[in-house]
C-alpha cells in the first residue's frame, strides 16, 4: 500500500475550473530513509523491462565474440558497447525452434511470444505484454511504445493480430510522456473539474457494451474486453492526475525535442531521432511513467537508407557481394545507437545504482544472418540485471539451447512466476541456467 | 504485419505451378456474347459473424458525413493493422491498443468541442434551445438523434438516459449545457458502439438460416459502398423492415450506387487492393532517382484512384482495362516524370485526364508511378518484386515465402552482367530458387524499361533491355504485350471479385464461400465485367445478408 | 564537348559555292546539305523542346582559347583592322577565328561578383526568372536533316527543380505573353543542329538585375545527347552601346561603372563604322537543355 496524501485533502476549496500549479518542496514523507525512494513500504527500486529491436539480423561471423565467460573480447560489431561490457551479457548460439515459415518474421515471433505465426499474424502476446499485464498497474503508463524508423508496426502485441503501435515521432512521445498529465514531484495542480468528467466518460464508456458483450463470439469477446481494459486503463491513468506524482530524485521534465526531423538527402536521421528517443525514455522510466517499453528501432525487412549506404538495408543484405562491408558498417551503426540508449539509461542515478542495473533489456534482431534469414545462432544481448537477478557482464554461448529459455529467464527475473513459455517447439519450462547470478 | 513479403492468411506451400490459369477461352465483354448466366444461388456456408473496428478512412467519413464535413480530423489515430495485405481483414481481428484508447479520447473532444464551438454551429447541430444550464428535453432530443447516426441504431432508454445524465452533470459541473453535452458527445464518439461494428446474426423467417439483423446490413451496406456508415435514409429502411425484402434493398442499393459516396467506397477498396498505403512509406534515393520529390507518393496515388474512378464509376466501363488503358489521370509533377505535356483542362488538385500518346509504352496500372515505385528498390528497380504484385495482386498466384538458410545474393552488376536480367539468371539456375522465381522475373522483367520510380528509360545505363518473357504460356515481347496477356487472363477478374470479396466481407473467403466467389466471378463476365455492377451484386446478393446460423447469441 | 569543326562546315559552304557556280543546272548532284538552309523548313509532326537548364559565359581556359563561332568569317590577327585589331581566340579542338572577345570580361565580372556569377544565373534559371525554351520543328530524322526550325521562346512558371540542382525534364510550360520569339531555320548533321546568322535577344541574370542582351548575327550549335539530354553553344555580336546602357541601370557605382565603360570599349571587334571603330563586341555562352513540353 503505497501512502499518498490525496491532494484534495490539501487543496480543498481551490475548485473553480481553472488549474493553478503550485511547486512544493518534496515533502518529508514520500521520501525515505534512503532519501531516494518513493514507494512507500518499499526500499528496493522496481524492476524495469524492455526490448531493443532492430530488422534485418547482423553478420555471424563479426558479430559472435570468439571467447566465452566474463573476460570474453568482444566482436568488432560489439565493439561500440564496450563502454557497457561489465553490463552486458552477450548469448550465442541459441535457436529460435518454432518454424521459421516466414523469413524475418519467425524469430521475433518465436522469440517474443513462444510461438510461430498463425494466420499470417502473432497470436499470442508478447513478452513486454506478459510484463505488462503483471507490473503495468502501478504506473501511470502500462507500457511505452516506441520507435526509431518511422512505422505503425512492432512486434508488441498485447493479443491475436493486437498489435501496440510505436511512437516514432519524438515531439509526440514528449507530449504524450511530460505534456498535460505529468508532474513534477512536488508539483501541485488543483483539482481540474473537467479531470473528473473525463473520468466519468471513461467509466460510462467501460460499462456500455455488456449486452453486446453476450451477442458475440468467443474471440470477439476478448477484443472487445481489450477496448474495456483500455478505457478503464485510461481511466486509472487520469486518476493519478489526482493523486500525488512519485518522487524519484532522478526525475526531471525533460526539453521538448524538435517538432520535426526532417530527412537529409533523402535519408531519414536515425541516430538524431534515436537519441532524442534514448534521452525521453530515460526519463519516463527515471520519473516511473512505466516499466515495461518496446524500442523498435528499425523494422523487420526494412529497406532504410542509413547514412553512407549505397542501397536500402534489406536490399543490401541480400545483394552486398562478399563479406558485405556496408552491412557490418550499418550493423555498428544501429550498436552505436543502441549503446547511447542503454548509457541515457545508466545515466539515470537511482540509489546506489543506476537505472540500467535494476533493468532487463533485451536487444536482438529477426535474424543472424540476413542474407539467409536464419533463425540459429541467434543475436541477444541482455543488458542490465533486473537489479542483480541476472547474472551479466559476460558472454553466454547457448550452444543449440532454446531461445525461449532466455525469455523465460527475463519472465521468471522480472518476478513472474512462469512455468513454462512458449507453446509447441517453442516451449520450455527452463531458463536458461548460465543466466543465474 | 508489414512486410515485404507479405503474411499469408494460409501458410500452405502452394505447389510449383499452382497458377490458376484455365484453358477456357476469356469470356467476351458483353453479357449477350455467349456469356452464361451464372446461377442465382449457390451453397454457400457463413463463417461466424464479426466485430469489425473502424478503420482510419472510416472514422474520418463517419464523422464527415454523421456530424459535418468542416470539422477536422487532424489529430493522429490508431493505425489501420492490415492481415494478408488487408486492411478491411484486419479490421476484423484487432482490437484497440492502450495508445489508441488515448488517441481516440482526445479526439473526440477535440470533434465535441469543434461542433458546438460557435452559436452557429449550436443551432445547426443541436436544433432546440436549451431552457437553462441543464434542459434533460433539450439534450434528449440531440443525443437520440445524434446517438442513432453514430451508433448506428437507435439507442436503448437505457443507454441514452445514460447519456442525458452524464451531460446533465457536466452542464451542472461546468455551469454551461452545451460544454454539458459535448462530454456526452465525446462519451458517444469513444463508445466500441461507434469504435466497433458488430454485425448482429437473427434467424431468417421460414429458412432455418440466420441472417444479419437490419441495422447490421444497413451497416454493412453502408460501409462497403461508402466506406461509411449509414445515413438517415438507410438507417429508416432499416427501421421500417424495407432491407428485409429483395426490392426494398435492391432499392436502397441503387441509391446507394448512385450516391457520390459511391467513389469513397471505391478508392478504399482500390487502396488496399494495391496497397496504395504504403506509398506514404516509400523511399527513394535522390542521389540516383533526382526528381521523386516529396509530393511524388501523394500525386501516384491520387492518380491510381482517380483513374480507378473513371474507369470504374464515371465510364462504368470493362474494369479490366485498368491494366490496357491509355487513360490517366496527372498532374503537372507525373506529366514531367511520364515526359507527357500537362493537360491543359484539370480539377482544381492540378490532377486532369490524359490519354497517352499511342506509341508510349505505357498501360494502365503497370505504367504508374504508383505500382512501379512500390515495387522497387530505394535505389534500383527489382523485377522479382513487380513479378510478385503481379502475381497476387492481380492474378491472385499464391507465392511461396522464400526458403531459409539460403544464400540469396543477386551477383553485382559487372562487364558480363549489366542488366537485372543478367544478374537474376543466377536464381533460375539455383534448384532451390528456381520455382519460385521463374514464377516472378520474368514477368517483372517486362517492366524493366521503367526505372525505380516509373520513369521510362531506353536502356539500362547503356545495356539493351529485353522485356520479353511469357506468363504462363503466353508470349509477349514486351510490357504492352504483358499487359494485354493480364487482360485476358481469366484470373485477373476471378481476382479483382476476390478482392473485392474480401473488402466487403472483411475477411478470406472460406471453402464454404469459394462457390459463391466463383458465381460472383461468373456474374462479373457476364456484365461486362464492370466494377459497380459487380458491386451491386455482392451487396444484393443472398450471402451478403446471410449470417452463420449460430443461435445461442440472441439478446 | 565534341562539336562538328567549323572548318567541315566552311569546306561544305565552299563546295558548295563551287558547285552553284560551276553552272551545274541538274538537281541529281546537289546536295541538300549544302549552303545555308532555306528559310523556311517542309513542315513535319515531328518537334522537340528543351527547357535550358544551365548557362554558362564562356571564360578562356589558356589564354587564346576558347569556345564559340566564327561570326565575321575572318581568321584576325592583331594586325586585321576590320576586327579593330583584336586578335580572334582558337577553340580547345585547335579551329582558328573564334570571335569571343566578352571571354576576356568574365574574369572582371566575377571578381565584381565575388564569384557569385554563375550561382546567380543558375538559380534564376531554378526558379523560373530566366527560362529559354527552344522548340525544334520540322524533323524528318534525329541524326540528319537539311532542314528544321528552331524558335526561341521565353517561358513562365516555378519549375520543379531535381535534388541534382538542374531543372527536371519532361516539364510542360506555358510561352510568356508580349515576349518576342525567335525562328532561325538550320541544317541537323549526325544529331548537331547549326543555324544562324539571326537577332536573338538571349535574357541574362546578373546580381539582382535581368535583362535581355541583344545578339546580332547569332549562331546556335546543338547537340541532341543519346540520354535525352542537350548541350550547345550561342554566339553573336553585341552592341558595346547597349552593353554600357545596360550596365549603367546596375547600380555598381561610378568608379566601377567607368571601368566597365573603358574595358567593354576595349573589346570591341565587330561591325566597324564609317571611322573604322567597331561597335559590337563578340559573345559566346554555352548551355545545357532537358526536354520540357511548350504551350504556345
Amino acid at each position: 500500500m503505497k501512502t499518498r496524501i490525496h491532494r484534495r485533502t490539501l487543496l480543498k476549496g481551490l475548485l473553480g475550473g481553472a488549474a493553478i500549479s503550485i511547486g512544493l518542496p518534496p515533502l518529508e514523507c514520500f521520501i525515505n530513509a534512503n532519501g531516494t525512494a518513493y514507494a512507500g513500504g518499499g526500499s528496493s527500486f522496481p524492476k524495469r523491462f524492455g526490448v531493443f529491436f532492430w530488422g534485418n539480423g547482423v553478420l555471424p561471423a563479426r558479430w559472435n565474440p570468439t571467447s566465452e565467460g566474463t573476460d570474453y573480447a568482444l566482436s568488432p560489431q560489439l565493439m561500440p558497447l564496450s563502454a557497457l561490457k561489465s553490463d552486458l551479457t552477450v548469448i550465442s548460439a541459441s535457436r529460435v525452434l518454432t518454424t521459421n515459415s516466414s523469413p524475418h518474421l519467425s524469430g521475433p515471433t518465436g522469440l517474443f511470444t513462444g510461438d510461430a505465426i498463425v494466420g499470417g499474424t502473432v497470436t499470442r502476446p508478447s513478452i513486454d505484454q506478459v510484463l505488462a499485464a503483471e507490473i503495468g498497474g502501478e504506473t501511470r503508463f502500462r507500457s511505452l511504445e516506441i520507435g526509431v524508423q518511422r512505422s505503425e508496426n512492432s512486434y508488441s502485441y498485447s493479443g491475436p493480430n493486437q498489435v501496440n503501435p510505436p511512437e516514432t515521432s519524438p515531439r509526440a512521445f514528449f507530449n504524450r510522456l511530460f505534456g498535460e498529465g505529468f508532474r513534477m514531484p512536488g508539483e501541485m495542480t488543483a483539482v481540474d473539474p473537467r479531470v473528473r468528467l473525463r473520468r466519468s466518460v471513461l467509466d460510462a464508456v467501460g460499462a456500455q457494451a455488456s449486452d453486446l458483450r453476450n451477442r458475440l463470439g468467443a474471440a470477439d469477446r476478448i477484443r472487445l474486453e481489450q477496448h474495456l481494459e483500455g478505457v478503464r486503463g485510461l481511466e486509472r491513468q487520469i486518476a493519478r492526475l489526482e493523486e500525488n506524482p512519485p518522487n524519484l530524485a532522478a526525475c526531471r521534465r525533460p526539453d521538448a525535442p524538435p517538432e520535426a526531423f526532417a530527412d537529409l538527402e533523402g535519408r531519414p536521421q536515425m541516430s538524431a531521432i534515436s537519441r532524442a528517443m534514448s534521452d525521453l525514455m530515460a526519463m519516463a522510466l527515471a520519473c516511473d511513467q512505466s516499466r515495461v517499453f518496446f524500442n523498435m528501432y528499425s523494422q523487420s525487412v526494412n529497406n532504410t537508407l542509413f547514412p553512407g549506404a549505397p542501397a536500402g538495408h534489406h536490399q543490401l543484405t541480400h545483394d552486398e557481394p562478399g563479406e558485405q562491408p556496408m552491412v557490418d558498417a550499418i550493423v555498428r551503426l544501429i550498436m552505436s545507437d543502441l549503446a547511447y540508449f542503454l548509457t541515457a539509461l545508466r545515466n539515470v542515478r537511482e540509489g546506489d545504482g543506476n537505472l540500467l542495473q535494476h533493468s532487463i533489456v533485451l536487444c536482438t534482431t529477426d535474424c543472424s544472418y540476413g542474407r539467409s534469414h536464419s533463425i540459429d545462432d541467434y543475436p541477444l544481448i541482455i543488458a542490465g540485471s533486473g537489479g542483480g537477478a541476472l547474472a551479466t557482464g559476460r558472454h553466454i554461448a547457448a550452444r543449440g539451447e532454446n531461445a525461449c529459455k532466455v525469455s523465460l529467464s527475463i519472465l521468471r527475473a522480472m518476478g513472474v512466476r512462469a512455468p513454462e513459455f512458449g507453446v509447441g517447439a517453442g516451449r520450455t519450462t527452463d531458463g536458461l541456467s548460465a543466466l543465474s547470478p | 504485419m508489414h512486410a515485404t513479403y507479405a503474411s499469408r492468411w494460409s501458410l500452405a506451400l502452394a505447389p510449383l505451378f499452382a497458377v490458376a490459369c484455365s484453358d477456357a477461352t476469356p469470356p467476351a465483354a458483353t453479357p449477350d456474347a455467349g456469356v452464361a448466366q451464372p446461377p442465382a444461388t449457390v451453397t454457400y456456408s457463413p463463417p461466424e459473424p464479426v466485430l469489425r473496428r473502424l478503420t482510419r478512412g472510416q472514422y474520418v467519413n463517419a464523422i464527415h458525413d454523421l456530424l459535418g464535413d468542416d470539422l477536422l480530423v487532424t489529430r493522429p489515430m490508431e493505425p489501420d493493422v492490415p492481415l494478408g495485405g488487408s486492411v478491411s481483414v484486419g479490421a476484423a481481428s484487432t482490437s484497440i491498443s492502450r495508445r489508441g484508447v488515448e488517441q481516440y479520447e482526445a479526439l473526440s473532444y477535440d470533434i465535441a468541442e469543434q461542433l458546438l464551438r460557435t452559436e452557429a454551429r449550436r443551432a445547426r447541430a443541436v436544433g432546440c434551445t436549451p431552457t437553462g444550464t441543464a434542459d434533460a428535453a433539450c439534450a434528449e432530443s440531440f443525443l437520440r438523434a445524434t446517438g442513432r447516426r453514430l451508433w448506428r441504431r437507435p439507442l436503448t432508454d437505457a443507454e441514452l438516459s445514460a447519456l442525458v445524465t452524464l451531460a446533465g452533470n457536466a452542464a451542472t459541473t461546468l455551469n454551461d449545457f452545451h460544454r454539458g453535452l459535448e462530454y456526452a458527445l465525446a462519451a458517444m464518439l469513444q463508445s466500441p458502439h461507434f469504435l466497433f461494428r458488430a454485425e448482429l446474426a437473427e434467424p431468417a423467417s421460414g429458412s432455418g438460416t440466420a441472417r444479419f439483423s437490419p441495422y447490421s446490413l444497413a451497416s454493412r451496406l453502408a460501409f462497403f459502398l461508402w466506406n461509411s456508415p449509414p445515413d438517415d435514409a438507410l438507417l429508416t429502411a432499416a427501421a421500417e423492415g424495407r432491407l428485409d425484402s429483395e426490392e426494398g434493398l435492391r432499392a436502397e442499393v441503387e441509391r446507394m450506387l448512385a450516391s457520390p459516396r459511391l467513389t469513397r467506397g471505391l478508392r478504399a477498396f482500390v487502396t488496399e487492393w494495391l496497397g496504395l498505403q504504403l506509398l506514404d512509406g516509400v523511399s527513394k534515393d535522390p542521389m540516383v532517382f533526382t526528381s521523386f520529390s516529396a509530393d511524388v507518393p501523394a500525386a501516384a496515388r491520387e492518380e491510381t484512384l482517380s483513374l480507378a474512378e473513371h474507369l470504374a464509376i464515371t465510364r462504368d466501363a470493362d474494369f479490366r482495362e485498368i491494366v490496357t488503358t491509355r487513360e490517366t489521370f496527372v498532374n503537372r509533377r507525373l506529366a514531367s516524370i511520364y515526359n507527357v505535356r500537362a493537360p491543359s483542362q484539370t480539377r482544381a488538385d492540378g490532377f486532369g485526364l490524359v490519354t497517352l500518346p499511342a506509341d508510349s509504352p505505357r498501360r494502365g496500372l503497370l505504367g504508374h508511378v504508383s505500382v512501379l515505385a512500390l515495387a522497387a528498390h530505394p535505389v534500383s528497380t527489382s523485377p522479382t518484386l513487380r513479378g510478385k504484385f503481379i502475381r497476387e495482386s492481380l492474378l491472385c498466384n499464391e507465392v511461396p515465402m522464400p526458403p531459409v538458410n539460403v544464400n540469396t545474393a543477386l551477383p553485382e552488376p559487372s562487364a558480363s552482367l549489366r542488366t537485372m536480367r543478367e544478374r537474376l539468371i543466377q536464381h533460375q539456375a539455383d534448384p532451390t530458387c528456381r520455382s519460385c522465381h521463374l514464377l516472378l522475373d520474368p514477368v517483372g522483367l517486362a517492366l524493366e524499361h521503367f526505372n525505380g520510380i516509373g520513369a521510362w528509360r531506353p536502356d539500362d545505363r547503356g545495356a539493351r533491355i529485353d522485356p520479353s518473357g511469357n506468363l504462363d504460356g503466353v508470349s509477349y515481347r514486351d510490357a504492352l504485350g504483358l499487359t494485354q496477356t493480364i487482360h485476358d487472363s481469366p484470373s485477373f477478374p476471378r481476382c479483382v471479385t476476390t478482392r473485392l470479396y474480401r473488402f466487403a466481407y472483411g475477411r478470406h473467403e472460406t471453402d464454404g464461400e469459394v462457390a459463391e466467389v466463383g458465381r460472383l466471378t461468373q456474374d462479373f463476365a457476364y456484365g461486362g465485367y464492370r466494377l459497380r455492377r459487380l458491386m451491386s451484386s455482392i451487396a444484393t446478393s443472398a450471402a451478403f445478408r446471410r449470417a452463420d446460423g449460430v443461435a445461442g447469441r440472441q439478446p | 564537348m565534341k562539336l562538328l569543326r567549323m572548318k567541315t562546315l566552311r569546306h561544305a559552304l565552299l563546295a558548295a559555292l563551287l558547285a552553284a557556280s560551276s553552272g551545274c543546272s541538274d538537281d541529281s548532284g546537289v546536295d541538300p546539305f549544302a549552303g545555308p538552309a532555306p528559310a523556311q523548313c517542309p513542315a513535319t509532326s515531328i518537334e522537340q523542346s528543351m527547357i535550358l537548364t544551365r548557362l554558362v559565359l564562356l571564360r578562356q581556359p589558356m589564354p587564346g582559347v576558347s569556345e564559340g563561332f566564327d561570326l565575321d568569317g575572318r581568321v584576325s590577327g592583331a594586325d586585321d583592322n576590320l576586327s579593330c585589331r583584336r586578335r580572334d581566340l582558337t577553340s580547345p579542338e585547335g579551329t582558328p577565328g573564334i570571335d569571343n572577345q566578352f571571354s576576356l570580361l568574365v574574369p572582371a565580372l566575377d571578381t565584381a561578383t565575388s564569384g557569385a556569377l554563375d550561382a546567380a544565373i543558375q538559380a534564376a534559371i531554378n526558379n523560373g526568372q530566366l527560362m529559354v525554351a527552344v522548340t525544334v520543328e520540322g524533323v524528318d530524322d534525329r541524326l540528319n536533316d537539311p532542314c528544321v526550325s528552331l524558335v526561341f521562346r521565353r517561358v513562365q512558371g516555378r519549375p520543379f527543380v531535381g535534388s541534382d540542382t538542374r531543372i527536371d525534364p519532361g516539364q510542360t510550360f506555358d510561352t510568356l505573353r508580349d515576349e518576342p520569339v525567335s525562328r532561325v531555320t538550320g541544317r541537323m548533321r549526325n544529331g548537331v543542329i547549326e543555324a544562324g546568322p539571326f537577332p536573338l535577344g538571349l535574357p541574362i541574370a546578373v546580381l539582382d538585375a535581368r535583362f535581355v542582351i541583344q545578339l546580332q548575327n547569332a549562331r546556335v550549335r546543338i547537340r541532341w545527347r543519346a540520354d535525352g539530354t542537350f548541350e550547345g553553344l550561342i554566339g553573336g555580336g553585341i552592341e558595346a552601346a547597349q552593353m554600357i546602357a545596360t550596365t549603367q541601370t546596375l547600380t555598381i557605382g561610378a568608379d566601377l561603372m567607368g571601368l566597365v565603360r573603358r574595358l567593354i570599349l576595349s573589346i570591341t571587334d565587330l561591325d566597324p563604322d564609317a571611322d573604322g571603330n567597331c561597335r559590337s563586341f563578340s559573345a559566346a555562352v554555352s548551355f545545357e537543355g532537358r526536354s520540357a513540353f511548350v504551350n504556345p
